[in-house]
């Protein structure tokens, strides 16, 4: 989607039009979906996660700056309900993890840093916008553990094909995850724990 | 397998260290897929919300919406008004205003705003109540069912006589349903203690989801089994 798109969706999902929120969901469920199941295990409470989200994300829609990306906004909404949500089932007696070990700004041993769930978000991201034969092959490959060959003979294609899809798959993700190389200048898409994404969740889930 | 087949073809110069990448590319969560369900619900619940907002941006001579923009500000001015009519539903169909357009687009957001509205003028402070009748699988079985619809989400008190306990290896699902292929779970329990009652929340307005039943599921079960023992409508008197 290019940025005068995404642009357009945010516009049309602050002004509360019904495509553009199920459009935002479909394109942003699977980063949410990723940042929550880095905090909670139960599937219930990663769909009630993800719903929150979405439906505070229209809440403060209004305090949304229409020329700006979407993505870390809503990771922020994301990330902070995942919290809140950690931490009402901590208080029930459910010791999901020790959310005051989730730093924004220092690692915490086995817990989610912000920064991590910033670019566990981005790699699903990247991943999400794969055309489909590429996205399923770089599935197999890394998740699954299967070979080119073994990849080919499963989706019943070449193994050219296969080896073709895997390296423009990676030149994507290459492209689209530069900025998260260790060291690499941050650009646009990237995310500090002072940026007024995280103000606008925190003042404007208000009506 | 040989080294050129196992390893993608990446320029290790061009993308994040092997070593993270390979870790979070590897791990099932990154790859789990969000719940279909959850578009619908989070449609729902901003529809329902919107309808229940203060009304004091609702300017008078406020313009038409544009096409498929669902007019939450009208929805609430509506809301206002209707509660002033003998029937909810009614007035909110006289007073919608929509071209065809708009609710052709809209439909979803639209209809969980009118059908909100007719459950809620038979709601009480304690909540909405109603019947089940047991099923040919279980003809002795009843329920009387307290429907509260709350900030939470919506809480089911069910209070069950004559549904033998779950066997071994079974338990009951009660699920709100919008049609019989569409529907979402309320929860599980099993009764081996006996007739009683269970509380069962679900994340959907009946409004919405104005079927209600209870089915025998298998454990290994993930989708509905559609052995339904129990079941009523949450619907207007």
């Amino acid at each position: 989607m290019s940025d005068a798109a995404t642009i357009e969706l945010g516009e049309r999902f602050r002004r509360g039009e019904e495509a553009a929120i199920r459009e935002v969901h479909a394109r942003y469920a699977g980063p949410v979906s990723t940042v929550a199941r880095s905090v909670v295990r139960d599937p219930e409470l990663v769909s009630e996660i993800v719903q929150q989200t979405f439906v505070k994300a229209w809440r403060a829609a209004a305090t949304f700056e229409g020329q700006r990306d979407l993505a870390p906004w809503l990771y922020s909404i994301a990330r902070r309900t995942a919290i809140d949500v950690v931490r009402r089932e901590n208080r029930g007696g459910v010791t999901l993890i020790d959310i005051d070990d989730v730093s924004e700004t220092a690692p915490a041993p086995g817990g989610p840093t912000f920064e991590r769930t910033w670019e566990r978000w981005e790699i699903r991201a990247a991943v999400d916008d794969l055309p489909p034969g590429e996205r399923e092959v770089v599935k197999l490959q890394r998740l699954m553990g299967m070979t080119h060959p073994e990849i080919a003979e499963h989706l019943g294609v070449p193994v050219g094909t296969v080896k073709s899809r895997s390296a423009k798959a990676h030149k994507r993700l290459a492209a689209a995850l530069r900025h998260l190389q260790p060291g690499a200048d941050s650009k646009g898409s990237s995310i500090s724990a002072n940026s007024s994404a995280g103000s606008v969740v925190e003042g404007g889930e208000g009506r | 397998m040989t080294a050129d087949d196992s390893r993608p073809d990446i320029p290790d110069d061009d993308l994040l260290s092997d070593a993270l990448l390979d870790d979070l590319l590897a791990d099932p969560d990154l790859w789990a897929e969000p719940d279909p369900a959850d578009a619908d619900a989070i449609v729902a619940m901003i529809a329902a919300e919107a309808a229940t907002a203060p009304v004091a941006d609702t300017a008078a001579g406020a313009s038409e919406p544009a096409p498929g923009v669902v007019d939450f500000a009208a929805a609430r001015a509506e809301r206002t008004e209707r509660s002033e009519r003998e029937t909810a539903l009614q007035s909110a169909q006289r007073r919608w205003s929509l071209g065809p357009t708009l609710l052709s687009a809209a439909a979803g957001a639209l209809f969980a705003v009118l059908s909100w509205g007719a459950i809620q003028a038979i709601r009480t402070e304690t909540g909405t109540e109603l019947a089940l009748a047991g099923t040919d699988l279980a003809p002795t079985a009843s329920a009387d069912v307290n429907v509260v619809v709350g900030e939470l989400g919506t809480r089911i008190d069910l209070t069950v006589t004559g549904l033998e306990p779950a066997p071994d290896g079974f338990y009951y699902e009660a699920w709100l349903r919008k049609s019989p292929e569409v529907g979402v779970s309320a929860g599980t329990f099993h009764l081996r203690g006996g007739d009683g009652e269970v509380e069962l929340w679900a994340g959907v307005d009946p409004a919405d989801y104005p079927l209600l039943t209870v089915t025998l599921q298998p454990e290994a079960a993930e989708a509905s089994s559609g052995e339904v023992v129990l079941k009523g409508t949450v619907e207007a008197d």
